[in-house]
């Protein structure tokens, strides 16, 4: 009856339509009910994000249920689909799925908050003042708080501690010692030097430019394309050579991140670059490397990574994805999440947890590593960057010498593609 | 007719943007045309430059200046220009706004009845209408863009400091196959051009003059001037005159393709999105395509549900909104199966295909040589068949990962079969098994291998010979290029040749099949998005590239690298009313390693007679028959069977001859009743021992029953028995020599149980064709 008044009042009050819009959305803003979260393929160890919706679902029951729908493992194909189902979902007459909650990458946050892919929230609902500080940066766009940092990233190395003690090397801190204790094991213990993510998408770009870094390059300086300079050229050919010399696997140029964790766990590999996650995983029970694996930092700064929680414009029950994304991001399941599943936490006191860090004591490489990490976001066009680097850097890796014409290339190209 | 002493003059060209906008009215053009003549006067006024000669050109005029330094031009010129054209505009709506194109150059200027002409002046005009001056001022936020030749560059820019040389970028004019180069500055908009402001609004259909429609301060012109020179150092006037940009959000599209397209798709997208970014004239993204990879299978069964799967998303990636499969059999099997489940959202709409690739024979020379091809070209199926059986070493790839498994699947099953559409009906006959069987064994396909990865192996085994693929992985093979995702590229070993089927070759088509989902509405811009892609991937230029990457375009041609090819054959037709997925089910259960255990009857009532022999003798000779369909790589033995069950031969590889000897037409019988209940449990725990065996069971027993009783047997017990398949199916052929038993004793019932069947055997001449068919069905189907 509320909605046919509110309707035919609408109906006169053409000009102003302050009752329709107005009240619908404030229904939407208050409004509880079953919502639908995504995010990435659940490659934690014994599907914790999984457990986590599940704890949720047990304590809020069916009115408030959260159906948890994963997206490809591939950042690029995660990203692509919450494009289009934000641009289909803001379609007049759209109804049907809506992706209320968005586990969203940090290196898309400002972009979906400016396409309005995203509703702006409130910080003071979120006790924002727990957080790490460069996430709620990253997740603050033009002064408005769109997302809420769910678990923040940084790359590690894992390696075989039980080879490097037995040869009396402690873990390499530059990519030459990284080179040289490779070399020197791999003909020992008949395994492969180095395996990182190689194949042609997200990981390629990181992995590139973390290379880049340690040899003291850049993607950008000062604003400017400086991805063909000296130095970013040394860091390519590194990753190009070390597929020449065999260091690295031929096979490495078809990892992803899982890909090149089973060939770690596998015992098939001396060094691996990853993220945290990998580290419950390799380090199980089951795992045939389980009490060989030791973790440091990379040889160079760290790709900066993360996910935040956002909300879809769509949503029609607002308060639950609120509740929901406040219920991830509270420090018992931020705990979970971390000691189960690997997840770096984005909740500070965690790093300092004296419980925690006497029972991972990993986790303070981590800290540190976090601490040096670099954004990778230097332009407002990232992805398209992102593109034509994979694009590029692919086929570049096949040869040494093809490097220094396919980062002047590279150069060029993104010279044309920004402005 | 031109004047002997041409007059070497300073050449000034403008041309406003714009000029001939449908928004512009006539008397916005005569106002526009007005206020370039009053910016102009005003501006070589204040630059102390005189007028000079002119010619008008309807949007814009062309000045030649004789006897000034030329270096003035350059110097205080843009400036004053800049600024008299900021006054006009101030002035001015939206539609009456100036920005200018400019172009400074110098040369020989002659004059005929016509009026002025001269390579120079020509010249001029080619950089005006360049496509980098044109870019250039579309994304300055300035009023003007100034270009100036290469020559005027070199000979008096650089050597003006007043004209800030630094300020100016080169480009490229690519014009008639001419390539010159020429300097570009925006005096009023410093560079490098700041990243355009990202507005938080709403999607919006631009208008076309939004450029400099905000209204502007009226400056005092001395003011104005005097930021204008400190613009190339400052970043002061682009914060002031930001133009009001708005680009809509990108429209994503996402694409679905094969493995082998992919790459080739990933490429074609990266230059759409790029070439109609740049077409646009507002400099807006217009589209962001993902491509995404999936093997024939992956594709086919999540469309083929309509992409609701609980795991479509995370398995097989976004809903595609345009597939580019490489065969258009993918597209009917899809339609198929949607078809199959009334209600699921989504329709295809096929247009014709953006490449092509005939499946050939890539081999060898050797088995080149053997093959003998026409033309050293052409094969047939016959020679290709003859070849496989005779060498061994021959595959194709997996109908379950690639259209062109499927399409050589279909081609090959049809030769195989002598049919010439696979419909269920062909498919469900007696025979099939068996005889698809016999093709696994001699091409058999490679489980999980597209054309490129089975070429890969090939590259790593030499021992392989001779593979069924795609033209296009043949020559990427033989450029030593990457093949599939995970086998880079490297030195090749040798050359493969094609080897063309001349009839019923299949033929990829790579069609372009617009998915639309019914339970959302239609996304107009993607709509048209996705007719823009389309359009594209059917230019020439895409053509041409797709031709580099090994494709054929959609004429048929071939990259000019690939030197003597055939014609495209004419493509073997597939009806859409063929059974795909009975096709594919066949394919992989009868490259299953089969495991028969023959279990014969010795009890005392086989010695009597049937037809011209005994039972016994009946019997063995259904054995060693039957024996015919295995070999020696398969798994077989026998058993015989009176009161108790007795392996003769047991079971294993390479016991065909074996048993051959050991099933003689003089098996000695034993004193007593058999116990063919008792025997079908013993058949059944041989088979099932051994867990870690592959491949499907068939137990297969020849009695008469003639001492079989049923209402002494525990029918359900026996049931339950053959019925509890275990990881691999374990089913049962009973044989019976004495008409009317298979129902009397239950054993049709037993049969039934374990998927099999009972025939009471008529005749062994009638019978045998049909019972090795029943053979096949119990393995292979």
């Amino acid at each position: 009856m509320k909605k046919l008044l509110c309707t035919s009042l609408a109906v006169v009050f053409v000009a102003a339509g302050a009752c329709t819009t107005g009240r619908a959305i404030d229904d939407r803003v208050h409004a509880r009910g079953p919502i639908t979260f995504v995010d990435g393929r659940d490659t934690t160890l014994d599907t914790q994000v999984k457990r986590l919706v599940d704890r949720w679902n047990n304590r809020r029951g069916i009115k408030e249920r959260v159906t948890f729908v994963e997206q490809s493992s591939s950042s690029d194909s995660h990203r692509a689909s919450l494009v289009a189902a934000a641009q289909d979902g803001a379609l007049p007459g759209a109804r049907g799925r809506c992706n209320d909650v968005m586990a969203v990458d940090a290196v898309w946050t400002a972009e979906f908050a400016r396409a309005d892919y995203l509703l702006p929230l409130d910080p003071t609902e979120f006790d924002m003042g727990k957080f790490l500080h460069v996430p709620v940066q990253n997740a603050t766009v033009d002064g408005k708080l769109y997302a809420i940092p769910a678990r923040t990233d940084a790359g590690l190395l894992f390696y075989r501690k039980d080879y490097l003690d037995e040869q009396r090397l402690s873990p390499p801190k530059t990519w030459d010692e990284l080179i040289a204790i490779a070399t020197k094991l791999m003909p020992i213990y008949d395994i492969d030097g180095y395996v990182g993510q190689l194949s042609r998408y997200e990981g390629l770009t990181v992995n590139a430019l973390e290379a880049i870094w340690a040899n003291g390059g850049d993607l950008t300086t000062d604003g400017a394309i400086t991805i063909n300079s000296p130095q970013a050229k040394q860091g390519v050919e590194m990753l190009a050579r070390g597929l020449r010399d065999g260091w690295i696997p031929r096979a490495a140029t078809g990892f992803n991140e899982e890909r090149s964790r089973e060939h770690f766990q596998a015992g098939k590999a001396l060094f691996m670059r990853n993220w945290p996650y990998a580290y419950p995983k390799v380090t199980a029970p089951d795992s045939p490397v389980a009490n060989a694996v030791g973790v440091t930092t990379l040889p160079g700064p760290s790709a900066l990574g993360g996910w935040n929680l956002a909300i879809s414009p769509c949503s029609q029950h607002q308060q639950t994805a609120r509740d929901f994304i406040r219920f991830y991001t509270e420090e018992n399941e931020q705990e979970e999440l971390f000691a189960n599943g690997g997840f770096a936490p984005t909740v500070r006191s965690l790093y300092t947890d004296p419980v925690l860090r006497g029972k991972f004591p990993y986790l303070e490489v981590l800290h540190n590593s976090l601490d040096r990490a670099r954004d990778r976001v230097q332009t407002e066009q990232y992805d398209r960057v992102s593109d034509l680097m994979q694009e590029n850097l692919h086929s570049a890796l096949d040869r040494v010498e093809g490097v220094s014409p396919r980062l002047d290339q590279l150069a060029e190209e993104m010279r044309a593609t920004l402005h | 007719m031109s004047q002997p002493a041409d007059k070497h003059t300073s050449i000034l060209a403008v041309d406003v943007e714009s000029y001939g906008d449908v928004r512009r009215t006539d008397r916005h053009q005569k106002v526009v045309r007005d206020g370039l003549y009053a910016a102009l006067h005003r501006a070589l006024d204040r630059a102390r430059l005189p007028w000079g000669y002119h010619e008008d050109r309807g949007d814009g005029l062309f000045l030649l200046v004789p006897d000034v330094p030329k270096g003035e031009l350059v110097a205080s010129l843009p400036h004053e220009l800049a600024a008299a054209l900021r006054e006009h505009n101030a002035d001015h709506g939206p539609e009456t706004q100036i920005r200018l194109r400019v172009v400074v150059h110098a040369g020989e200027v002659g004059t005929d009845d016509n009026g002025k002409h001269g390579r120079d002046l020509d010249h001029a005009f080619r950089l005006l209408d360049s496509q980098p001056l044109r870019d250039v001022l579309a994304d300055s936020s300035g009023v003007l863009a100034i270009a100036v030749s290469g020559w005027f560059f070199e000979h008096v820019v650089k050597h003006q400091p007043a004209a800030n040389p630094a300020i100016y970028r080169s480009y490229t004019v690519r014009q008639k196959e001419t390539k010159t180069t020429t300097w570009i500055c925006t005096p009023d908009s410093p560079r490098p051009v700041r990243a355009k402001p990202s507005l938080r609004l709403p999607a919006v259909q631009l208008p076309k003059l939004p450029k400099v429609q905000l209204p502007r301060p009226r400056w005092q012109a001395v003011v104005l001037t005097s930021l204008l020179l400190l613009a190339p150092t400052t970043n002061l006037l682009a914060g002031a005159a930001a133009p009001d940009t708005r680009c809509a959000n990108p429209v994503q599209l996402n694409v679905l393709t094969s493995t082998e397209m992919a790459p080739a798709l990933r490429l074609l997208a990266l230059n759409f999105e790029r070439t109609s970014y740049q077409a646009d004239e507002n400099k807006c993204r217009q589209a962001r395509v993902l491509v995404m990879a999936d093997t024939y299978g992956g594709a086919v069964d999540a469309l083929g549900q309509g992409w609701s799967g609980g795991n479509d998303l995370r398995d097989h990636g976004p809903e595609p909104h345009v597939w580019v499969p490489d065969s258009t059999v993918d597209i009917d099997h899809v339609a198929a199966r949607l078809a199959k489940v009334p209600g699921i959202g989504a329709t295809l709409e096929q247009r014709p295909g953006i490449a092509r690739s005939p499946i050939v024979l890539a081999a060898p020379k050797s088995v080149v040589d053997a093959l003998r091809p026409v033309g050293g070209q052409w094969v047939t199926w016959q020679s290709v068949v003859q070849a496989a059986s005779s060498r061994g070493g021959f595959s194709r790839p997996d109908p379950r990962s690639s259209s062109a498994g499927m399409l050589a699947t279909i081609a090959y099953f049809r030769y195989r079969l002598d049919q010439p559409q696979l419909t269920p009906q062909v498919m469900s006959a007696e025979s099939v098994p068996r005889l698809v069987h016999g093709a696994e064994r001699e091409i058999p396909f490679a489980p999980n291998r597209d054309s490129g990865s089975l070429l890969c192996t090939i590259r790593a085994n030499p021992g392989q010979l001779a593979a069924l693929v795609s033209e296009k992985a043949v020559i990427d093979y033989n450029r030593g290029r990457q093949l599939g995702s995970d086998c880079s590229a490297t030195a090749r070993p040798e050359a493969l040749t094609p080897l063309y089927l001349r009839t019923d070759s299949p033929v990829q088509d790579y069609p372009f099949v617009v998915v639309r989902w019914t339970d959302r509405p239609e996304h107009h811009q993607r709509r048209q998005v996705i007719d823009r892609f389309y359009e594209y991937l059917m230019s020439p230029s895409a053509a041409a590239d797709l031709r580099n990457s090994g494709f054929r375009d959609p004429g048929g041609h071939i990259g000019r690298d690939e030197g003597q090819v055939p014609a495209l054959p004419r493509p073997l037709p597939v009806s859409p009313e063929s059974a795909f997925d009975e096709v594919e089910s066949a394919a992989v259960a009868g490259s299953t390693h089969p495991r028969v255990l023959f279990a014969v009857d010795v009890g005392q009532t086989m010695g009597a007679p049937f037809q011209r022999g005994n039972r016994v003798q009946t019997a063995t000779e259904l054995v060693r028959r039957l024996l015919q369909e295995f070999g020696d790589t398969d798994e077989v033995g026998l058993l015989a069977f009176g009161r108790t069950a007795e392996d003769v031969v047991p079971l294993g590889t390479g016991q065909t001859s074996a048993i051959r000897k050991a099933a003689r037409p003089d098996f000695p019988l034993t004193a007593g009743n058999s116990d063919v209940y008792g025997a079908i449990v013993a058949g059944m725990d041989r088979l099932r021992a051994d867990r870690t065996a592959d491949g499907t069971d068939l137990l297969v027993i020849v009695t008469d029953s003639a001492t079989a009783d049923v209402s002494q047997a525990d029918m359900p017990a026996l049931k339950a028995k053959v019925a509890g398949q275990g990881p691999r199916p374990t089913r049962l052929l009973v044989i019976n020599l004495l008409a009317g038993a298979c129902r009397s004793a239950g054993l049709t019932d037993i049969a039934t149980a374990a998927a099999g069947r009972c025939i009471d055997l008529a005749s062994v001449e009638t019978d045998a064709a049909r019972l090795a068919n029943l053979v096949a069905i119990g393995l292979w189907r």
